[in-house]
């Protein structure tokens, strides 16, 4: 069957939808920035005024008039140093998981993985139960702590699969000339392994800073990061949506995970796609 | 010396065994047996007491309970199936390689990069009451919009726009990957039999994806039954109870009303069902 478009009107028509699909992931984003540099006056008004004054007085407010940027602080805190324990930790099991002879080493893995898949929901309770018994709310070892256990899973899983792609005979040999097995690990297995360790840390380190949940209950003012502080511009009973400063503080909370995704998008889809396929 | 070298698996092994049992595991079987209590906060420790399945058969009893659970299923195949067909819709115009592609690609996989409470947060700016800007660009094609996030039918059907606008890009990177390594016999032979193009994505592409299509579609699914974050963000639950999801209502539940033995047998009816995706899932995957 012929078809009766032109091919010219075709190619119009296909550039004409990419347009209008870019215009829909990349509209909102725009939108946030633009709302906020806009006067206070400008943002409710309707129809929108297209042409306006900018003002920065709502980034004034959030960043010197309030404790935003301490509570960001906390989120680079918390996150840098759950980053540190997950691999360090992941890493010791996925090789352990990877190299060593283990009794049921593919069910050990499996079942770690699997606990990836607990809703934070089924276990947040009894987690804030045992911390207010502990001590353990609003500080930031009970935080990184949780932060940490939710991250392992699938960074051991996806360690383990760096560690399996090095031959075995690399191993082999440096046995055969005496080299102890931690040693092995030390400097035969991990430098080789480095490109899946930088992957994993930037993965681990925007899942902790795009973390709210958890953070949520189990934080308060001392500890509590930008994703938790950023919800106080939200309605309360006695005021509406503080629409300005939520805009800027959205802005400076996405401003991290976007550079990191825009520069090192290879890493970051690689861990995305082997997240997704776990 | 040799026992040490025995042992040095499972001491490489133990901290994150040991995280996960104390962080994961332990809380899993306090809430099992806060499940069939009457545990709430505060409570003396000796008016605590088992009360069987009480707390399941009130659930299914309970209107708030129910009224979630019907928010949380519409949500989970609402926003899955639309993710899907613009996931899949986008892929397959960006099948053919021509100049700009790279940059396309990547402008289109931000909001995958965009924290989710921004995300909330973003769309509540997009679609605020009475001066929303969705609206004005509706007005203009003499459409008169919703007062989308305080009408309760249209504040559910926000936040799924949202979660959409937010996932589609990882249908369309995982689609994408799909369709490039797909053969290309099949598509030579339908061109000589004259197939159309509707035919050709009907019959040859969407059955070659099928196995793709389910993971994907189910991971996605598996998270949405989930969400918390970017309904909390974006509408608070409201108006009324509009948008309160079963994550919603265990956190309600639990950590506002203090029930927490009922709340926890909420959550393990939602941990049930999650298993059970997940079963499937894993059926699936090695089944192909």
């Amino acid at each position: 069957m012929k078809s009766f478009i032109s091919p010219y009107l075709k190619k119009g028509l296909l550039t004409f939808l990419i347009f209008v699909i870019l215009c829909f992931a990349l509209f909102p984003i725009l939108y946030t920035f633009v709302v906020s540099i806009k006067s206070r006056v400008d943002l409710l008004t309707f129809p929108p005024k297209l042409l306006f004054k900018p003002t920065i007085e709502f980034w004034v407010e959030v960043i010197k008039n309030s404790d935003f940027l301490f509570y960001y602080k906390n989120s680079l805190i918390i996150s840098s140093i759950s980053v540190v324990v997950v691999l360090v930790v992941s890493c010791l099991a996925g090789y352990s998981l990877s190299r060593f002879n283990i009794k049921r080493k593919e069910d050990i893995a499996f079942w770690i993985l699997s606990q990836s898949m607990t809703p934070a929901v089924a276990i947040i309770l009894p987690i804030y139960t045992l911390f207010s018994r502990w001590g353990f709310v609003d500080t930031y070892h009970g935080i990184i702590l949780v932060y940490s256990a939710f991250n392992i899973p699938f960074a051991v899983w996806f360690l383990r699969s760096f560690f399996n792609e090095i031959p075995l005979e690399l191993c082999e040999a440096a046995k055969v000339d005496g080299c102890s097995p931690l040693r092995a690990f030390w400097s035969i297995d991990l430098p080789l392994v480095k490109p899946g360790l930088i992957a994993c840390a930037i993965y681990t380190f925007v899942m902790c800073l795009n973390e709210f949940f958890f953070a949520f209950i189990l934080t308060g003012t001392r500890v509590k990061p930008a994703t938790v502080a950023v919800v106080s511009y939200l309605p309360t009973d006695v005021r509406g949506t503080m629409y300005g400063q939520s805009a800027v503080a959205g802005i400076l909370i996405m401003t991290i995970p976007m550079i990191f995704f825009l520069f090192l998008q290879k890493y970051f889809v690689s861990g995305l796609i082997r997240g997704a396929i776990k | 010396m040799i026992k040490k070298e025995k042992l040095l698996p499972y001491y490489f092994l133990a901290p994150a065994l040991g995280i996960l049992l104390v962080l994961v595991i332990y809380p899993l079987i306090f809430s099992l047996r806060l499940s069939f209590s009457n545990f709430s906060f505060g409570m003396a420790d000796s008016a605590i007491a088992f009360v069987g399945f009480k707390n399941f058969i009130r659930m299914f009893r309970d209107s708030y309970f129910l009224n979630g659970l019907r928010l949380t299923i519409l949500y989970m195949f609402g926003t899955s199936l639309i993710a899907f067909v613009i996931g899949l819709g986008v892929s397959l115009l960006l099948q053919k390689s021509f100049f700009g592609k790279k940059v396309i690609m990547n402008i289109l996989i931000l909001p995958l990069a965009t924290t989710p409470v921004v995300v909330g947060i973003v769309w509540r700016l997009l679609l605020m009451p009475d001066y929303s800007f969705v609206n004005y660009l509706l007005s203009l094609l003499g459409i008169r919009g919703p007062q989308w996030l305080i009408t309760p039918g249209w504040a559910l059907f926000s936040v799924m726009i949202a979660y959409v606008w937010e996932w589609s890009p990882f249908f369309i990177i995982m689609l994408s990957a799909g369709l490039a390594s797909l053969p290309q016999e099949p598509y030579e032979a339908a061109k000589i039999d004259g197939a159309t193009g509707w035919q050709t994505l009907r019959f040859i592409t969407l059955p070659l994806l099928k196995p793709l299509v389910f993971l994907v579609l189910i991971i996605r699914m598996m998270d949405a039954f989930r969400v918390f974050d970017l309904v909390y963000s974006m509408t608070k639950g409201g108006p009324g109870r509009s948008t309160q999801i079963l994550s919603y209502v265990v956190y309600y539940t639990g950590i506002g009303y203090l029930e927490l033995g009922y709340a926890s047998a909420m959550s393990y009816v939602m941990l049930v069902i999650l298993v059970l995706l997940s079963i499937f899932l894993l059926k699936f995957v090695r089944s192909t």
